[in-house]
C-alpha cells in the first residue's frame, strides 16, 4: 500500500471510528429474528416438498418414465440437477480483527432480505466551547422505563434508555433536523398521519426492521424545524407514550452541567466528541463523561464516571469494581473516578507524554456526585 | 433448549460480540449513517445466525460477514425507494455546519463517499479500509477484477474531485 492509499484508509478509519452513537446492535434480537426465520424457512421447504413430491406423482402418471432402451424425455430424467451459479463467492480477504487467512466459497442468502429504509442523517459539529455538550432540547417528561440518558457534543441527537445492556434494551431517540432539512421525502413505510403535536402536523412510522421493527414519530415544531423520536424495542402500550413524549419535548440549545473542570491538554490537541450519561426520572447511581481529544490513532481519552453501583439489570458492577484498562492513568475522588487513556504513542504529536499526562490528570476538578454541584463552565 | 443450540447460540454471541464493532464501521463508511449503519449490522448478523452452519463452513468467516454486510446494503440501494431519497440522504450529509479543519477533513471524505454510486462506494472502502485485493474484492461484489479496477478508478477519481486537487493523488486503482 502506497503512502497516500495509506492516507485514505487512515481518513476512513478516522471516519468510521469519530463520533459513534451508542451501538443499538443486539445479538438477542438477531438470534430470535433468526430462530423465526429458520421456523419460517423450514415450513416452506416442508410445504414445497410436499408439493413437488405431489407434482411428480401426478407427473409419472401422466407421462411415464421411459423404459430401457429408451431416450429419457427432455425436462425430466435421473440426472442430478446442476445449481445455478452463484451469484458470489467469498475468498480469503481483508483484513477484520483477527486477520483470518483462509479460503472458501459460500452462497449467501437472499431470500429473506427485507429492503431497508433510510433515517435521516444528523449533521455533526465540533464540541467547543466552556461547554462543549449543547443539547437540542430537554425532555419535559419520560415515561417510568427510561433510566439514563445519553447526550453526545457532536450529534443534535438525544439517546434515552431503559439502561440495561440485555437483548431487549428499549431507546427513545430525539433528534432536530436542520432549517435547510424538511423530512416530507422520509415516506416511512406503513406512514399514518397522528394528532398534532403541540398543535402542529405529525406522523408516524417505522422502519421495517426485525419482529418489533422501529417505530418513528415525526412532528414539525413551533420553529418550523423538524424533529423525530425513534422507538427501539418498545412495546404497542409503550409507544403509546411517544406523542406526549415529543409534546413534552422544549426545543432550545441547552448547556448540560458537566461533572469536571477539565484543564487544557498539553500539546492542545484537537476535542473530537464529548458524552455524558446520566440518569433520569429520579433516578440515582451510577453516570459517566466520556471526553476525546486527537485522532483515531492519536486519541487521548478522558473518563469520569461514579463510582456508584449501576441500577440496571446488569447491575452489580461499580466504577471501581471494573478493571483499569492497561496504559490508563487513574484517580478517585469524592465517589468519583476520574482515568485518561492514550491509545495512540504517548508523548507524539498531538499527545502529552506520560508524565504530562499525569500531571494533567491531577489538575481535572472533580465536581462530585451532586448534580447541582456540576457546571456549564468545564472546559477552558 | 438444545445443549447444541446452546453451543451455537453462545459460539454465535462471541463471534457478534467480538466483529459487531468491525461490522459497524465497514456499515458506517457505506452509509455514512449511524442508524443505518446499526441497521445494516443488525439485518447482517440475523442473516448470520440464519446461516450460522453455512458461515461456519465457510473457510473465512470473516469475509463471509463482510460479504453479506455489503451485499445487504447494496441490495437496499437497489429499492426504488431507497433510490428516491438517497438525494436526501446527501443533502443531510451536505448540510453540515462550519468545522475545524482535522474534523473538517473527515466530514468531507464522508460527503464525497456519499456522493459515490453505491457500487462505486463499497469497492473504495473494501479496497483501501478493508484492505482488501483486487481479486478478494471481486470474489465480495461477484464481479470480475477489471469491473473492480474500473469502479475503483471511478471511485477515486471523483474522491479527488470532492477532497480538492492533491489528496489522494498518488492512490493506485
Amino acid at each position: 500500500m502506497n503512502r497516500e492509499s495509506s492516507e485514505l484508509a487512515a481518513m476512513m478509519d478516522e471516519l468510521a471510528g469519530s463520533a459513534a452513537p451508542p451501538s443499538r446492535v443486539d445479538v438477542g434480537t438477531a438470534i430470535r429474528v433468526g430462530r423465526g426465520r429458520i421456523r419460517r424457512r423450514r415450513v416452506v421447504t416442508g410445504a414445497t416438498t410436499l408439493v413437488v413430491v405431489a407434482l411428480a406423482g401426478l407427473v409419472a402418471q401422466v407421462f411415464p418414465a421411459p423404459g430401457p432402451g429408451l431416450p429419457a424425455a427432455p425436462g425430466y430424467g435421473t440426472g442430478t440437477p446442476t445449481p445455478p451459479p452463484s451469484r458470489l463467492t467469498a475468498s480469503p480477504s481483508g483484513s477484520p480483527p483477527s486477520g483470518s487467512s483462509q479460503s472458501g466459497s459460500f452462497t449467501p442468502p437472499y431470500s429473506d432480505y427485507t429492503p431497508l429504509p433510510p433515517y435521516p442523517t444528523p449533521s455533526r459539529t465540533t464540541p467547543s466551547g466552556p461547554d462543549p455538550l449543547v443539547v437540542p432540547g430537554t425532555f419535559g417528561w419520560l415515561p417510568a422505563w427510561a433510566a439514563d440518558i445519553t447526550t453526545t457534543g457532536e450529534l443534535p441527537v438525544v439517546y434515552v434508555s431503559d439502561g440495561s445492556e440485555g437483548a431487549d434494551r428499549r431507546t427513545v431517540t430525539l433528534q432536530l433536523f436542520p432549517g435547510s432539512q424538511t423530512p416530507e421525502g422520509y415516506d416511512y413505510p406503513g406512514r399514518t398521519e397522528t394528532d398534532p403535536v403541540n398543535g402542529h402536523q405529525a406522523y408516524l412510522g417505522q422502519i421495517p426492521f426485525g419482529s418489533n421493527p422501529d417505530r418513528v414519530l415525526m412532528w414539525q415544531t413551533g420553529s418550523g424545524r423538524w424533529a423525530s423520536l425513534r422507538a427501539s424495542q418498545l412495546s404497542a402500550d409503550e409507544r403509546k407514550d411517544l406523542p406526549r413524549i415529543a409534546a413534552s419535548v422544549v426545543f432550545k440549545d441547552t448547556p448540560t452541567p458537566l461533572p469536571a473542570k477539565v484543564p487544557k491538554v498539553p500539546g492542545d490537541p484537537q476535542l473530537a466528541s464529548v458524552t455524558l450519561t446520566t440518569p433520569v426520572n429520579g433516578r440515582s447511581g451510577y453516570w459517566s463523561f466520556q471526553v476525546r481529544y486527537g485522532q483515531i490513532h492519536s486519541a487521548l481519552d478522558l473518563t469520569v464516571e461514579s463510582m456508584a453501583a449501576r441500577s440496571t439489570p446488569t447491575a452489580g458492577k461499580t466504577a471501581s469494581a471494573e478493571a483499569t484498562l492497561p496504559g490508563s492513568t487513574c484517580r478517585e475522588d469524592k465517589g468519583v473516578r476520574v482515568c485518561a487513556m492514550s491509545t495512540g504513542d504517548p508523548g507524539s504529536d498531538p499527545l502529552p507524554s506520560v508524565d504530562a499526562l499525569t500531571a494533567w490528570l491531577n489538575q481535572v476538578e472533580l465536581l462530585g456526585q451532586d448534580q447541582s454541584n456540576w457546571t456549564t463552565q468545564g472546559f477552558k | 433448549m438444545s445443549t447444541g443450540k446452546q453451543s451455537r447460540d453462545a459460539e454465535f454471541a462471541e463471534y457478534v460480540a467480538s466483529r459487531s464493532g468491525w461490522l459497524r464501521k465497514v456499515a458506517f463508511l457505506l452509509c455514512s449513517d449511524w442508524h443505518r449503519a446499526d441497521d445494516l449490522v443488525q439485518e447482517t448478523i440475523t442473516k448470520l445466525y440464519t446461516n450460522w452452519h453455512r458461515a461456519g463452513q465457510a473457510a473465512n468467516r470473516d469475509g463471509y460477514a463482510r460479504t453479506v454486510l455489503v451485499n445487504t446494503f447494496l441490495a437496499e440501494q437497489r429499492s426504488p425507494w431507497r433510490r428516491r431519497t438517497a438525494a436526501i440522504a446527501l443533502e443531510a450529509v451536505e448540510g453540515g455546519v462550519v468545522v475545524e479543519p482535522d474534523i473538517a477533513a473527515t466530514m468531507d471524505l464522508q460527503q464525497a463517499l456519499t456522493g459515490l454510486p453505491p457500487r462505486q462506494r463499497a469497492t473504495v472502502v473494501l479496497r483501501y479500509y478493508c484492505d482488501l485485493t483486487v481479486e478478494q474484492t471481486a470474489d465480495a461484489l461477484g464481479c470480475s477484477s477489471g469491473n473492480v479496477k474500473s469502479q475503483t478508478s471511478r471511485g477515486l477519481s471523483a474522491l479527488r474531485r470532492s477532497l480538492g486537487v492533491g489528496r489522494l493523488g498518488g492512490v493506485e486503482a
